[in-house]
């Protein structure tokens, strides 16, 4: 069986590099995207199997590209991890809860807190891909 | 012997005049004498003339306020024609009379008004000279209580004082002394009027007493004169709103008594520095203000860089710990690049934080920029392999500028990063250029990469801005800025979204840094 691929998308390199190196390290082949836009363009034309996606990005954040993503028939389909953390503009953090209430019914399949865990993150992957 | 009268010199030209005859001239406010002064400064039996021999005499009638001749004061002199006599506020010439013919005049109108004048601002050059002066230090002293001593010094220098005292207040806290200068013996003379201050502060209008005995407007027991302070004059520092202090000076233990033009200087000066209290005030509350938001501003762009380091360190040493727990290789080689990367990061942080931090002077040596760029690109070679990004070091001119290679290297360094990084998504070309003429030296960074936004460009120079979202200080262009503007020289940025950048730096050559253009700065 081919491995999974998954689209890794931070405007943070380091973050990036980390998430990228435990997925890898999972047996997954890895895609990276810079900001929202790309995490759409990239989504849409290489189909991965999962998408781990930031919040707080430039250009297009990480809230706009998950609608979008659930909104474009191509992609709707992919499982989605928000990494979520600090709230930029209210300087509060974001919590599954609060994330709920922002995400309505259509919401991610896991929320991962920054810092990343690497076991939490390889947990909730397990969850969502069985 | 000559026949000589007093004239009366008024602000509006000339006044009376009295005959000096054989039995002399009696001046004072009683009504007995032959000039009856209703100046308050004058005592009741103030000063004689009299003639001794072929010469005129003035005597001081132990006056509590005394006589001047020439500005100077006297007990006893001998007159000559021309001599001009003051007292209190009032200023007198002896002229010879010509003739029989009283009635005509040697000094016109405008003549006596402008010894009146002359006289009453004697060592001070002018009143107007000296509120001239208090505005000119306005404009060239910052330190309030620099400002403040300055100004009293002026008033030494203008008025008659013996001790003067700068007092500012708050509203809700105690007036403090901020100025303070005394030609009296001992250390600090006898205390200052409280009363008279208490007055100023409390009727907000200037205030002169020349004695204690004779002013009613004070509890004889008050605290000045028991302390044998002749003459004290206060007027009030008044910002646009508030009373902010005041002025108060004295004649310390000399019998030396303040005039109404005293007074009258006192206040406008007084009025000048109030505002200029107030401004100052205000002014250090807006730089309090900027600087506490700027503290917030710094403390959060740095805490938010530093601890996104911080997890790429934890991320790449729990690879690390797992290679070394299951002996094995392939976790070192994901958890190294992410250490290394956060070690360049941090350093490039910490560097630029330092510079951004200091004011210093350029540490100039003789430098080839275009030497400087090609150690910078050599350095970022691997990485800008890795993002597919191609230096391109190939229009360097040879030459010589004297700058701070240090500095100007981390210049590069900073534009050079941010131009691989702008590229890395899609790679891409960074290419430098430099060019000496007899002006200096200028060189240039160019990348075909992202571009910066419109809206951004005018806030370049401003620390923590940056377009790499949670990646980027904005420290390093903000350090760019710093270091080109302590060298003269000046920036300049020409950058399209999605056409790529080019950020110009032009360094002059050291004497010819005049040429700073503002556009330089953004």
């Amino acid at each position: 069986m081919p491995a999974k691929r998954v689209l890794i998308v931070d405007d943070d390199s380091i973050a990036r590099l980390f998430v990228q190196a435990v997925m890898e390290n999972a047996g997954w082949q890895t895609l990276e995207g810079f900001d929202g836009r790309e995490a759409v363009e990239l989504a849409e034309s290489e189909q991965p199997d999962l998408i781990i996606l930031d919040i707080a990005m430039p250009v297009m954040d990480g809230l706009e590209a998950f609608q979008t993503l659930r909104k474009t028939t191509s992609t709707a389909h992919i499982p989605i991890i928000m990494l979520t953390g600090i709230n930029e503009d209210s300087e509060t953090r974001y919590t599954p809860e609060s994330m709920e209430s922002v995400f309505g019914v259509e919401r991610p399949e896991g929320f991962v807190d920054k810092p990343v865990d690497a076991d939490f993150l390889l947990n909730s992957v397990m969850g969502i891909m069985g | 012997m000559a026949d000589y009268e007093l004239v009366l010199c008024r602000p509006d030209g000339v006044g009376e005049r009295y005959r000096i005859t054989e039995s002399g001239l009696r001046i004072g406010r009683g009504t007995e004498n032959d000039v009856i002064l209703s100046d308050k400064l004058a005592s009741r039996r103030h000063a004689r003339i009299f003639r001794e021999g072929n010469a005129l005499i003035i005597q001081d009638l132990d006056s509590r306020n005394g006589v001047d001749v020439n500005g100077a004061r006297v007990m006893r002199a001998e007159m000559v024609e021309g001599d001009k006599i003051r007292i209190g506020d009032v200023v007198f010439q002896l002229i010879r009379s010509v003739g029989s013919n009283i009635g005509q005049s040697v000094i016109d109108e405008e003549k006596a008004r402008a010894l009146h004048e002359s006289i009453l601002s004697e060592g001070g050059g002018g009143r107007l000279a000296v509120l001239y002066q208090a505005a000119k230090l306005l404009g060239t002293v910052f330190d309030i209580d620099e400002l403040l001593r300055e100004i009293l010094a002026l008033i030494f220098a203008a008025l008659p004082v013996r001790r003067g005292f700068i007092i500012l207040c708050r509203e809700g806290e105690e007036p403090e002394i901020h100025a303070s200068r005394s030609l009296e013996r001992g250390e600090q003379g006898p205390p200052l009027s409280r009363t008279l201050i208490h007055h100023v502060f409390t009727q907000k209008s200037a205030m002169l007493t020349t004695d204690a005995q004779d002013d009613s407007r004070f509890d004889q027991a008050a605290s000045v004169f028991g302390h044998q302070i002749h003459s004290a004059m206060c007027a009030p520092l008044r910002g646009r709103q508030d009373l902010v202090g005041a002025i108060y000076v004295d004649s310390g233990t000399t019998p030396r008594p303040f005039t109404n033009d005293d007074l009258g200087l006192l206040t406008a000066i007084a009025q000048v520095v109030g505002v200029a209290v107030e401004n100052a005030r205000l002014y250090n509350e807006n730089v309090q203000r900027e600087r506490l938001a700027a503290i917030g501003q710094a403390t959060a762009g740095l805490g938010h860089c530093v601890k996104n380091i911080l997890t790429g360190i934890r991320g790449g040493s729990e690879f690390i710990d797992m290679a070394i727990r299951e002996d094995n290789i392939k976790y070192l080689k994901s958890g190294w690049p992410i250490m290394s990367r956060s070690v360049d990061r941090i350093e490039m942080l910490v560097m630029n934080m330092l510079t951004f931090s200091r004011d210093r002077q350029p540490e100039r040596s003789v430098t080839d920029i275009g030497m400087l760029i090609r150690d910078v690109f050599a350095g970022l070679q691997i990485r800008a392999e890795k993002v597919k990004v191609e230096l391109d070091s190939s229009g360097l001119q040879a030459g010589r500028i004297d700058v701070d290679p240090h500095e100007i290297f981390r210049v590069i360094q900073n534009l050079t990063l941010n131009a691989i990084e702008a590229c890395e998504r899609r790679g891409g070309r960074v290419s430098a250029t430099c060019v000496y003429d007899p002006e200096g030296c200028t060189f240039a960074i160019a990348d075909t990469g992202e571009g910066i936004p419109a809206h951004i460009v005018p806030r370049l120079s401003q620390a923590f801005v940056t377009t790499k979202g949670s990646s980027g200080t904005g420290l390093g262009l903000a350090c760019t800025y710093k270091i080109i503007h302590e060298h003269g020289g000046s920036v300049s940025v020409d950058t399209a979204v999605g056409r790529g950048t080019t950020f110009t730096i032009q360094l002059p050559h050291v004497g010819t840094q005049g040429r700073v253009t503002a556009q330089g700065y953004l």
